[in-house]
């Protein structure tokens, strides 16, 4: 359960960094990593999968020092999808958070 | 497994990638690698990478399964084609993988509640049709036409052809001089004949084709007057039929 939850937002997650900024991969698992507990190496399947589907893109930055770098970046269309997503979740937390504690009135539970 | 060293890592994670039949397994790896380049730079040990990176078969899985349930999840979005804002429940999230979210219906046009008529769009709309239709459109339906009656001309000598012979062999009533013998004129009529019926097939496939295109013509126009597309053309048909197979495939996997 725990697992699918994370899941489903991850993608919310990484949808987010990368509207408030271009990443490259280590940057953003970090990003993610420093707030939720997560095996980093599904991030990448994960970016992957948003790139197949056209919600986020990337591109190579040559370095000075080291080889060239990938970047992603998100696509309009993650643009809408980050938004519609993000109001989906508030509207389920608030709802949750409303149950947790208990506004529903417990003898109905 | 889990690993401890930056090349036992790669290999494990190469090999996991191709027990689970990863085609583009190369552009995965090197992002691995870039991961570990980069952990190493910022003072990480090759093994506190491993450790963090964690299960090579896991992460190869996802490649795979996600795969397949992004698709199921995009399909059944677009069926819905509002998709519900409460996609938590939903035969998505029992499925066990993908996002509580359904994949939202893609495109802003989609949200048609918004949408405005671009004057630009409509003018340019409006120069390009002058030569679509002024020219462009009737050299190509003049072609596909002469196309189509030298296709029938085949069928048609064919057929003259193969009664001028069998008429010529019994010695009918009607005498015909030919300066072949009936059974050539025969032959090379029905030559013609079966001719016809490959250029028939090829005939429907240009049909078909300029039919798609006058589709994508007209729903070039309503993006713009209306947001949206109104007629289907053959390949979003074609994808719509894909994914409905991915996302059945998908949920008998889950059954």
């Amino acid at each position: 359960m725990q697992s699918q939850l994370k899941r489903g937002t991850l993608e919310l997650c990484v949808l987010s960094l990368l509207w408030r900024g271009d990443c490259y991969g280590y940057e953003l698992v970090n990003k993610i990593s420093d707030c939720l507990q997560v095996t980093e190496g599904t991030i990448y399947p994960l970016l992957k999968r948003l790139k197949d589907n056209g919600s986020i893109d990337s591109y190579i930055v040559e370095s000075q020092e080291g080889p060239p770098r990938k970047y992603y970046n998100i696509t309009d269309r993650g643009r809408v999808i980050r938004e519609e997503q993000e109001t989906e979740w508030r509207r389920f937390s608030a709802a949750i958070n409303k149950l947790l504690d208990g506004e529903e009135g417990k003898e109905t539970v | 497994m889990n690993y401890s060293t930056r090349i036992d890592f790669m290999n494990g994670l190469r090999e996991a990638l191709a027990k689970n039949g990863i085609s583009d397994a190369r552009d995965i790896l090197l992002d691995f690698d870039q991961h570990f380049d980069d952990g190493i730079a910022a003072g990480e040990t090759e093994a506190q990478v491993c450790e963090k990176l964690g299960d090579v078969e896991e992460i190869a899985k996802q490649y795979t399964s996600e795969d397949a349930f992004n698709e199921n999840a995009a399909n059944t979005a677009e069926t819905n084609s509002t998709a519900e804002a409460t996609g938590f429940g939903g035969n998505n999230y029992s499925g066990g993988y993908t996002a509580p979210y359904g994949q939202p219906a893609p495109a802003v046009q989609q949200s048609s509640g918004g949408f405005q008529v671009d004057a630009g769009a409509v003018v340019g709309r409006i120069c390009v049709d002058l030569f679509v239709f002024s020219w462009a459109i009737p050299s190509l339906l003049s072609v596909i036409l002469s196309f189509y009656s030298v296709v029938l001309s085949f069928g048609l000598t064919g057929i003259g052809l193969i009664t001028g012979g069998a008429l010529q062999v019994s010695g009918g009533f009607i005498a015909i001089q030919s300066m072949f013998s009936p059974v050539s004129t025969v032959l090379f009529g029905c030559m013609l004949l079966s001719l016809f019926g490959l250029l028939i097939a090829l005939c429907v496939a240009i049909g078909k084709g300029f039919v798609d295109i006058i589709k994508c013509i007209i729903n070039w126009h309503s993006r713009a007057f209306v947001g949206r597309d109104v007629v289907k053309t053959s390949s979003m048909k074609l994808k719509e039929e894909k994914a409905a197979k991915m996302a059945q495939n998908v949920q008998g996997g889950i059954n």
